[in-house]
Order: structure tokens, then sequence, then C-alpha cells
């Protein structure tokens, strides 16, 4: 008996999976013009902090008092952010590999993650005190470093926040089957606004939080 | 094949476009990059000829230096702010994106852009920011500025200025989204054969302004977060009280030259049509070129020169920085490589007999010639020990640049009429706007500059009687560009509605790039067939060797 190969071969063709198809990266690249978009913000707003700061020690003024600003909450916003990387790197490779159930484990970790970062800023925000009477705090309405902290924390908060409904809105789309390992465009999109946040607030935690 | 080129496999047909919107609902339901786009160009050029009459309106006012003639001082310093931010910010800026959103699809052989519904949002969310813009002004908010020696109460509603601060975030929202948009469509819905080195002049420059417009306007709009909380928070920084210092960064230079980024792709596909010649050595250089200088004009750097949140006691990036001369220096050669790619077109074109007389001819070469002088008389601002600084000199540069880009758009609205209203402008009118925008910047730009030089401008809204009438005439023939141009492209309405034939795709008979293989105005899917690109001009490609002039045909 002899073998047809030709009609073998034509077979192994027939169904052998399709070759993955090239998609414009729109989602990546819109992505990563919105991230130096955000590393601009971020830079603006930390290098007028950094004059400011840098003209009030000249002049031998108090910038931030000691004890103003204590950094145990920076510290753990800092971890908290840090250990979202490994999760969203976690739904990049579960898309891959078509694992829907661990994408969704990851994006729900990162967001979980996300929360936990904001509500640290925040109690962060309320309990700062930069008066140099600690009986008297200052707000935002009496202290320039104040305002200056609480626009950088709240211009952070808010480009975490973007990140925090680009995940959500992934997760959905996801959840609706548009997902998989030949277009994972959005996963990796959302996946580098998310770094770049992280390392924005790194930016932050050491111009505001450790240089003070 | 280039990281972002598509495959064939991936160009959506036709057929699975949405359906063409119709009516009213249609048009703010719409995602359709074309009917977008109109809308933008329609109004922001209304803004920028609001823009003029109010420049012209403001320089009459000090005709006779030292004495408000029309205005009086507090409405004279309100308004003074508005003039160049509704020019720059709400119009020029917008206008180009709006020819973008009509013309890079077109180019690059895409049915679409690349996010529709941002692209809408975005349209629609500039339509809010420029409307609250500008009430924010008749309020009795606007820019807080500072008025010199002069104790007149410029501003009378705190919550004004409030809303002017949010008006000018939306709008750079707007703005970037938008740049992101174009830039997105350029490198990713790109037709097959249209490599990033094919990529026509003005879609490439879109893309350089785009980047560079998201990366510097951001930092205006983070400054602009920092003044609204600052403000309703009772304004403990100095600097709130001079908020309009925080946004004059943008109408200085370098970074004023980001407005005339497109203006560079504009005149280069203009003059390579009409000069019937391909560009094949210099077409590297002229996107570098475009590249350079777009790079060169980014001035976010220079915020902190003008932070007076600071109060004075930054030291540096002052005047006489040596960066700052530096990139002074360097941005010229871009712009003058760019005259004289312009300039080498006419000799071969001329030479071949291939030379078109049509109307956005003039206004790109005007165009250039404008940047040109801008970018020459520009670097001796940077020179701290002339004084050039602070007075009129700075006024020169930005009107050279702003007539720049006027007469740029205009060209391009007259080049493009057949896309943007169906027909053609009538030839003479654009040639008239040419010439009139032309001696119009020139005027102004002279006058402010003797003003400055000869040093009767101490203050920087304030010179010489005779000088200042020379700049009005200026003021009143850059309006009359605008306001030609605004009638040319309502006459192309017009024509458009009453014939009873169609447009020609290309009514010049010398298109190059892809937008001139569609009808006019274009389907709602762009192409029933896009043709195959294998060069910059595809559109020469596809015509018989012998309706080529010589230089063509090489």
């Amino acid at each position: 008996m002899s073998l047809d190969l030709a009609r073998i071969d034509a077979a192994v063709v027939d169904h052998a999976p399709p070759a993955a198809r090239q998609r414009p990266r729109s989602l990546l690249i819109a992505s990563s013009i919105f991230s130096g978009a955000a590393v601009m913000i971020m830079a603006a707003l930390t290098g007028l902090y950094l004059a400011a700061r840098h003209v009030a020690l000249a002049g031998h003024a108090t910038w931030v008092p000691s004890g103003g600003l204590p950094l145990t909450g920076p510290n753990t916003a800092l971890f908290t952010l840090l250990l979202s990387i490994p999760a969203m790197a976690w739904a990049q490779q579960a898309v891959r590999n078509n694992d829907r159930q661990s994408l969704w484990i990851s994006y729900g970790i990162v967001l979980l993650l996300g929360a936990a970062f904001v509500n640290a800023e925040s109690f962060i925000l309320r309990t700062m005190n930069l008066s140099t009477d600690p009986k008297t705090p200052v707000g935002i309405s009496q202290s320039n470093v104040a305002l200056l902290i609480f626009v950088i924390v709240g211009v952070h908060i808010a480009i975490i926040g973007a990140a925090m409904l680009a995940t959500l809105v992934t997760g959905f789309r996801a959840l609706g089957g548009r997902l998989d390992r030949s277009d994972h465009d959005a996963v990796d999109a959302v996946a580098l606004f998310w770094y770049v946040a992280v390392a924005l607030f790194g930016l932050l935690w050491y111009a505001v939080y450790v240089m003070k | 094949m280039e990281l972002t080129d598509t495959e064939h496999s991936a160009i959506t047909p036709a057929t699975e476009i949405l359906m063409r919107p119709k009516g009213v609902g249609g048009l703010i339901g719409t995602g359709d990059h074309k009917a977008l786009g109109r809308l933008l160009i329609t109004l922001s050029v209304l803004v920028i000829a609001a823009a003029e009459v109010l420049g012209f309106a403001l320089r009459l006012d000090t005709i006779d230096a030292n004495k408000h003639q029309l205005l009086g001082a507090a409405k004279f310093y309100s308004l003074g702010t508005l003039q160049p931010t509704g020019i720059v910010l709400v119009g020029l800026i917008p206008f180009m994106l709006g020819l973008g959103l009509v013309l890079v699809p077109l180019q690059i052989g895409a049915r679409a852009v690349a996010f529709p519904r941002a692209a809408a949002a975005a349209v629609w969310g500039y339509f809010i920011a420029g409307t609250l813009f500008i009430v924010s002004y008749f309020t009795g908010g606007g820019a807080p500025v500072n008025t010199g020696g002069d104790t007149v109460k410029v501003i009378t509603r705190s919550s004004a200025v409030d809303l002017w601060a949010l008006s000018l975030i939306l709008l750079i929202a707007s703005i970037v989204t938008l740049s992101v948009v174009l830039v997105t469509t350029v490198f990713t819905q790109r037709t097959v054969g249209m490599s990033m080195r094919r990529v026509p002049l003005f879609s490439w420059s879109i893309v350089i302004a785009g980047v560079i417009w998201t990366l510097s306007l951001s930092v205006l709009g983070a400054l602009m977060v920092l003044v609204w909380v600052d403000h309703s928070h009772g304004a403990i920084f100095s600097g709130t009280s001079d908020a309009f210092s925080q946004v004059v960064w943008v109408f200085n230079q370098p970074q004023i030259y980001a407005i005339a980024i497109p203006a560079l792709g504009i005149v280069c596909d203009i003059t390579a049509m009409f000069t019937r010649t391909r560009n094949e050595l210099a077409r590297p250089l002229v996107l570098g070129c475009i590249a350079g200088f777009g790079i060169l004009s980014f001035g976010a750097y220079s915020v902190l020169s003008y932070a007076t949140f600071l109060d004075e006691a930054v030291p540096v990036l002052k005047y006489d920085n040596p960066v700052s001369i530096v990139m002074a220096a360097l941005v010229i050669f871009p712009v003058l490589i760019v005259l004289a790619v312009v300039a080498d077109q006419f000799r071969r074109g001329a030479k071949a007999g291939g030379l078109v007389k049509a109307a956005p001819l003039p206004g790109a070469v005007v165009s250039i010639i404008l940047l040109s002088l801008a970018v020459l008389i520009g670097l001796f601002a940077e020179f701290g020990s002339l004084g050039l600084h602070g007075t009129l000199y700075d006024d020169a540069v930005f009107q050279l640049v702003v007539g720049a880009a006027i007469a740029a758009g205009s060209a391009a609205l007259f080049h493009w009429a057949s896309k943007i209203a169906g027909a053609n402008a009538l030839n003479v009118m654009g040639m008239i706007a040419a010439i009139l925008a032309g001696l119009g910047s020139g005027a102004i730009a002279v006058a402010d500059m003797a003003a400055a030089v000869t040093g009767s401008s101490a203050q920087h809204l304030h010179g010489n009687a005779t000088l200042n009438t020379i700049a009005v005439a200026g003021w009143a023939a850059v309006a009359g560009t605008v306001f030609l141009t605004v009638v040319a492209l309502l006459v192309a309405v017009k024509r458009y509605v009453d014939s009873d034939t169609e447009t020609k795709a290309d009514p010049w008979g010398a298109g190059q790039t892809l937008e001139w293989a569609t009808a006019s105005p274009p389907l709602y899917e762009n192409f029933v067939e896009i043709p195959p690109v294998s060069s910059p001009e595809p559109m020469l490609d596809e015509l018989p060797a012998e309706e080529l002039v010589p230089e063509v045909a090489q």
C-alpha cells in the first residue's frame, strides 16, 4: 500500500490553525502617545515643584517641616503599585495563551491594587500636615507646598484612574470574547499605560515624598 | 515591510463601513472623518476671522501710542489675552487638525481614521471648550493679566477665571485626542505599499505636529490645572494673579513655531504638484527637515522661564541661555532647506514647462518666505543683551509665524477645495489672499521690529503712532486674507450645489497623491478602489509616460 503524500500534506494544511492575522497596532500606538502626554504632565508639575523647592531652600525657608509628610504611607502606595506590575504582566501572558479566566483574575487584582493605591494616596493627602505647629494644620489655601503636592498627587491619581478605567473596559471586552492570542493589542496598550503610570509614581515618590 | 505597514488581508472592504449619516442628527452622531473635519475647519476659520478682527481693533485702539481710542483700558488688556490665545489654541491648531482630519485618510489610502468615535468626541469637545472659553471672557473673566503700571481692574468675576482655565484644559484634551487619532491613523491605516517614506508630506507634517502638540500642550494643561486649583482656593501663588504669563510661552519662540509645522507639509505638497516635479532625491531631506523643525519647535522646556509662580527667583533658562540660542540657530536650517527645495522645484518645473499657475501656489510661496523670516529674526530675540525680549519684537516673530500659518491654511483650502467644499474656488481670490497675507504680516512685523529696535516700545502693547498705523493696515490685510478665503470657499460650495455635472476627481489635472484618486467631494467610504502605491506619487505612476513632462517622467 502506497501513501498518497500529496493528499496527506493537503489535509495537514487544511487542519492547521490559521496564521495569526497581522493587525494594525492602533491601540498600542495611541497608548504610547497618551503615555507620552502623561509623562510630560507629571514632568512639568514635578519640575515646577522642584524649582519652587529650590527657590525656598535657597532663601533658607522651610519647605516641608520635619514629620509633616511621613514616608510610611507613600512606601505602602509604592509597593501596592509595584505589586500590580506582575499582575498586569500575567494578564498579557494570559491573553497570549487564550486563557481568559487568568486574564479576568489578573485584571481583578490590578483593579484591586489600583483602588488600594488611590485609597493610600487620599489617606496621605488627608493626614499631610505641613504646618510648623502640629496643632494648627494648614490646608491648600494657606500653603503653596501643600497646594503643589495636592495638585501633583491629584493629577497622578487621575492618571491611575484613567488606567483603571481602560483596564476595566478591556476586561469587559475580554468578557465579551473579543480578545485572544491573535488580537491582544488592547491588553498590551493598557499594560503600557499602566507601567508608565507606575513609573510616574516612582518619580513622584522620590521627588515629593523622599526628597520632600 | 515596516512594522506598521498594512497587509492586504487587513484592508477593510468598503461594504463593512457604517451607513452615511444624514441630517443634523447624522452630523452630531457621525464618525465620518470628512464631516468632522469640515465641521472643525468651519468653526476654527470663524474663530480665526474673529481673532483677526479683534487684533485689528486692538491695534486701532492704541494707534495713538499710550492712549486707548476704541476699547478702553480694561477691555484692551482683557481682549489682549483673548486674541493670541484664540488665534493659536482655538483657531490655527484646530484648523490644521481639521485639515488633517479631512485629508490624512485620503492621502494615505485609508477608509476611515483610526478611532472615529474618539475623533467625534474631540471635535465636539473642542466646540464646547471653545464656546466656554469665549463665554469666560464676556462674563467678566478670562485670563488674569499683569497690566504693568496700569491700575485698571480687568477681571470682575472670579468664577469666570475658573471657567477660562477649565475651558483651556478641555480644549487641550480635545487637541491631544485629535492629534493621537491622526498620528495613529498614519501609523496604522496606510494602504498597501504606502510605507512611511512614501507618506505624503502634509500627512507626515501632521504626524510630527501631532506628536509635538501632544507633548508640549500637555504641559500647558498641567499648568492650567495648577492655576485652576490655586485660583479656586484663594490664589496663594503670586503667579495666579498673572495667570496669562503661564500661557505666554506658547506664543513665544520656539513653541510658536509648532503651529507652522503642518504649513511646511502644505507648502511642499502644493509646490511639488504645481511645478509637476517629483522629489526623489530631496524627499528624505524634506521629511527630515519637517521632523527637525518640529523637534526644535518644542518649547515646553521654557515654561520655567515664565513661571511667575516662582517669584522671579528661578535662576534657570532665562534669555541668553546657550541651549535656547543654539536651538534658535538650528531651527533656521530646516526652514531654509525647505525653501531651497521649493525654489529648486520652481526652477525644474519652469525649465520643463510644467509650471501650473494656480491659486494655491502663491500662498505656499508666501508661507515659506514668512516662516523663513520668522526663524531668522527670531534668533536675535534670544540674545538678552539686545534687549528685544518683552518688546514688540516678540510680537513681530509671532505675527510672521501666524501669517505663515494663515497663508498656508488659505493655500490649503484653495488647493483641496474640491475635497472639502466639492468644487474648486476662484483662482484670482486665492492669489489676492496670498498677496494680502504676505504684505499684511510683513507690515505688522516691520512696524513691530522698528518700534522695538528704535526703543519706542518698552511695553509690549505700546509703540510709535506712525508705526502703529502701518501695523493697523497690516492687520486689515491679514484679516482680508481670512475673509477672502471664507468667501472663496462659500463660492466653491455654491458652485458645487448649483453644478449639474460632477467635479472631477482631480480638477487641477496635476494630482500626485491618493486624495486625487477619489471623487470630489470624496465618497463616504473614501475610495471605490484604492490605486496601487509603488512610489510617493502614486497618481503619477498611473499616467502614461507621454503625459508627463520630462522631469516628472524621470
